[in-house]
């Protein structure tokens, strides 16, 4: 439905070039719902202002539904009013002299998307009716709460029927319940109709719910583009890992390559770990880091562990009550892990414990250093 | 302790001060327009409403009057719209330097743009005139008309109505467009439907606030009106006050001050009301996104035209015809016959006569400066840092001062001290020059450190109390050097007004105290043009520096 090809965009800073975006290739497919995830000023936003032609890329290509809507090399450049889709704004957009009806009637009534007036009174009653907004209808928008007032945004992009719908962190400006109330009532209701969606978010959270698949970004470039799972499970560099949740990081040497199992020569001694989908197949000798989730660990007292390979004693620094759970700082000799356990599991300060790694979560990827994706974020 | 809290009194007693200055304007109108005529017993009298009301032409005056304050905002929006609009919402590369040229601009005085004008175009000796008359057989030109008057108060008010529309387009939130384009809606349908319904009210706002300024600034109307015999009611007023023989006759000078300031109170609620509707629209807490238009080739050439014709008649007119007329001792067109008379004499004749004016200028304006703004911190702390019940009421009341014309509060101020005059002989002091351009710029000071107090969180001034703080010591360590910023900002505004202020020492009795606005204004009537366009200069030269060093101090912070 959207595709996305060697899109790049720059900008001056201080008579440097600095790339916004970066050689961006995406493709969405129709009816999926696409999470572009990444930190402020990634170019995430920059890259669905491009898709709904409010900004200008310099080199690369857009097509929506086979229909070319940017192309640099054949000057094509179709102004947003022209493009097949609809947006809803961080800051919502809905424009505060009209009424919730007016907001959704307007592009409706002038415009290139109007429609006979018996369709549009139509479309409008039932997409007030699906977003539960049929009282509201007559009311002034600035005297909407704001989860009203994002509600008539999303009412006012969906009756215009997209075929993309973009949107740009719609609910960053709600408190913390409603917005994970409206998470899943948002991708259900995409979901329903059926939309094409291109969401921005710079919550992991957010991004985890919600998307079908999730497009990771930093700098101008996408980084990992996967389901939830692989991109939490199976993250290819050291800051998607650490955009998405924490994670240990352990640098050693590939001694022994077995299948999908890579043994690395550590700090700890000996550790095995998997290498990520589409991540970088190593050599031996190579320098690598292995990542692993603090909820990964097992911690065990010291005297009821029995001994084995991938055992790692240490001693515990600190710790933190969360309530469901308990975060430990743990030294575990030059390193200190991050581990986080049942809150039934208590230990004291200087505990010894034995540290047990599950080598099915433990991923062995390239140091940041090399790739260098991950620095500036630190 | 009981020192302490003795202190705070201060700052009530200077808030008093400043609610009875707007009150004596108010006051002394309403009574001097009820005074007895000479010579009566009676208390007070509607005499002189009947001698004002039964002038056949009054309605014709009241509807000029309107007439010239619609006809001065329809040229003020016709030049500061499309400059607010370019400032505001293109990608325009030489902002910079418009800018500048604004801030310039409120260097060259109105009544001085209005004098080069005259200088041009009046039907008898107008330089123009007399270069076209031999060609066309009589003068093209007439500046004393009602729409050359109403020209160049839009063209004086242009840079400072920027300053207030300028803010309003670039606040409203560009995602409110860009949401009408992803919409569906083509540029213009944008404009149309979205972005004119919602800046319209600020902009009507605006063009309020300078209909009661063009109604009552008397700059023009002294210089084009008089002469011209245009009367409307400031030169009524005026003529009702200085009259060519006899006494000045407040009385109706009164009833026509009350009319005006009727006026000025029912452009004021219309004001109001436009504000709260201008504030509805602005969705709080939302981050506003500034967009810019790309120009393209033939926009950018728009716009380097419209702000050349601009500059040509707000800068180049005024300047080169001053410069002229200072060369030559009377007017004429450049010629060779005039290039033999061409002397620099007028600046050392102009020197001699600016020495005591200058004086006179100067204090008036470091009196009026400190006077405004001593007031404007104290009602400004009373308003927003206490829960004083009286709060509210001061600052309708100072608010209430924006009504109130300068005219108005000339009369009322000078009414009164005539009548004081054996408690405090303060009439024909220059003193009430300065009482009625501090009362004047009231409403302005307080509402510039109002803006800065009021994003001072409470809390500071808490944080001050419960470290064991005075209330006092709190206002003179917290709070005073926080509204620093607004103070500074406001005492250059008003420096800068009060020297290029011809209103109001014109209106006021000074007996033979001149103030260098009033020079210019006596020279030039008198005919010494020469002379006159050489104070005009002194008095630009030292106007741009205090409007350099402002922006220099304050980086104007309003844009």
């Amino acid at each position: 439905m959207l595709e996305i090809t060697q899109l790049r965009k720059t900008y001056r800073d201080k008579r440097e070039q600095v790339y916004a975006l970066d050689g961006i290739d995406l493709a969405v497919k129709k009816g999926e719902f696409l999470v572009l995830l990444g930190p402020s000023g990634c170019g995430k936003t920059t890259t669905l202002r491009s898709i709904a032609g409010l900004e200008r890329p310099d080199e690369g290509e857009i097509t929506i539904d086979g229909q070319p809507v940017y192309a640099a090399a054949q000057h094509i450049f179709v102004p947003p009013e022209k493009r097949p889709i609809s947006m809803v704004f961080q800051s919502y957009a809905i424009w505060p002299h009209l009424s919730v009806y007016d907001n959704v009637a307007l592009p409706l009534k002038v415009g290139h998307r109007r429609l006979v007036q018996e369709e549009r009174e139509k479309r409008i009653k039932e997409v007030l009716a699906l977003l539960g907004l049929e009282s509201l209808a007559d009311r002034k928008v600035t005297a909407l709460s704001g989860g009203q007032q994002q509600r008539v945004s999303l009412a006012r992009a969906i009756a215009q029927r997209p075929k993309v719908l973009l949107m740009d962190e719609p609910l960053s400006n709600l408190d913390y319940k409603l917005r994970v109330r409206l998470r899943s009532e948002l991708k259900a209701l995409m979901h329903q109709l059926e939309l094409t969606t291109v969401y921005v978010t710079h919550d992991q959270e957010e991004a985890l719910a919600m998307g079908d698949r999730i497009a990771v970004m930093n700098q101008g470039k996408l980084i990992q583009l996967g389901t939830p799972r692989e991109i939490y499970q199976q993250p290819l560099t050291e800051f998607v890992a650490r955009f998405i949740g924490e994670m240990n990081f352990i640098s050693g040497t590939v001694r022994q390559i077995d299948q999908d199992e890579v043994h690395l020569e550590t700090a700890l001694g000996n550790l095995v770990g998997k290498v990520p989908k589409d991540g970088q197949p190593p050599v031996v000798g190579q320098k690598r880091t292995l990542g692993i989730r603090p909820t990964d660990i097992d911690m065990i007292p010291e005297q009821t562990a029995e001994a084995r390979g991938d055992q790692v004693a240490g001693t515990i620094v600190s710790a933190q009550y969360l309530g469901e759970s308990i975060d430990y700082t743990v030294q575990a000799g030059p390193i200190t892990l991050q581990v986080k356990t049942h809150h039934r599991l208590v230990f004291q300060p200087n505990d010894s414990v034995t540290l047990q790694f599950d080598p099915k979560y433990a991923i062995v990827i390239e140091p940041d250093d090399e790739t260098g994706w991950g620095k500036l974020h630190e | 302790m009981n020192r302490q809290r003795s202190d705070v009194w201060i700052i009530y007693s200077i808030v008093v001060l400043a609610v009875s200055l707007v009150m004596i304007s108010i006051a002394g109108i309403l009574i001097a327009s009820v005074s007895p005529p000479e010579e009566t017993e009676q208390l007070f009298s509607l005499a002189h409403y009947g001698e004002v009301f039964g002038n056949p032409d009054l309605y014709k005056v009241i509807g000029r009057t309107l007439l010239l304050g619609l006809g001065s905002i329809a040229f003020m929006l016709a030049f500061s719209l499309p400059i607010s609009w370019i400032l505001a919402r293109t990608d325009y590369k030489r902002k910079n330097l418009l800018f500048s040229l604004l801030i310039a601009n409120i260097a060259i005085p109105g009544f001085i743009k209005a004098m080069s004008y005259v200088f041009l175009f009046n039907p008898t000796a107008g330089i123009v005139n007399k270069l076209v008359t031999p060609l066309m057989g009589e003068a093209l030109f007439n500046v004393y008309s009602l729409p050359w008057i109403c020209y160049l108060q839009g063209l004086l008010m242009t840079p400072i109505a920027v300053f207030m529309i300028y803010p309003a387009l670039r606040n409203m939130d560009g995602s409110l467009e860009e949401a009408c384009w992803t919409s569906g809606l083509s540029r213009w349908q944008a404009v149309r439907y979205v972005v004119f319904p919602l800046v319209a009210p600020a902009i009507a706002a605006a063009s309020l606030f300078f209909f009661i300024l063009a109604i009552e600034i008397f700059d023009v109307v002294a210089l084009v009106g008089l002469p011209g015999k245009i009367v409307v009611l400031s030169g009524m007023i005026y003529d009702a006050t200085h009259p060519t023989y006899g006494l000045p006759n407040y009385g109706k000078a009164g009833v026509l001050g009350v009319i005006l300031f009727l006026i000025a109170g029912v452009a004021i609620a219309f004001y109001l009301k436009l504000l709260v509707q201008a504030q509805r629209y602005q969705v709080v807490g939302a981050k506003i996104r500034h967009v810019q238009q790309e120009l393209s080739g033939k926009g950018k050439l728009l716009a380097d035209c419209f702000i050349g014709v601009w500059i040509f008649l707000s800068f180049v007119i005024p300047l080169f015809t001053l410069f002229w007329t200072s060369l030559v001792p009377y007017l004429q067109p450049p010629s060779l016959k005039a290039l033999d008379t061409l002397s620099f004499k007028s600046y050392s004749v102009a020197l001699a006569y600016m020495i005591e004016p200058m004086k006179n200028t100067l204090f008036v304006m470091v009196t009026s400066v400190i006077l405004a703004v001593v007031l404007s911190v104290c009602v400004s702390w009373l308003v927003t840092r206490t829960k004083s019940r009286l709060a509210p009421v001061v600052e309708f009341i100072v608010f209430l001062s924006i009504a109130v014309p300068s005219m108005v509060s000339a009369v009322a101020f000078q009414f009164i001290a005539l009548k004081l005059y054996s408690i405090i002989p303060l009439y024909g002091s220059i003193v009430l020059v300065v009482l009625v351009l501090a009362s004047r710029m009231l409403t302005f000071t307080t509402r510039t450190v109002n803006g800065t107090a009021l994003q001072l969180n409470q809390e500071l001034d808490e944080a001050a109390y419960t470290s064991g703080l005075s209330r006092f010591t709190a206002f003179r360590k917290v709070f005073l050097p926080l509204v620093t910023p607004a103070v500074v900002y406001s005492a250059f505004v008003v420096a800068v007004l009060a020297a290029r202020d011809l209103t109001v020492p014109l209106m006021v009795n000074t007996g033979n105290k001149e103030l260098v606005s009033t020079l210019i204004y006596h020279l030039q009537a008198n005919g010494s043009y020469d002379v006159a366009s050489a104070v005009g200069f002194y008095l630009m030269v030292f106007l741009l520096v205090l409007v350099l060093l402002a922006r220099r101090l304050t980086g104007l912070r309003q844009l």
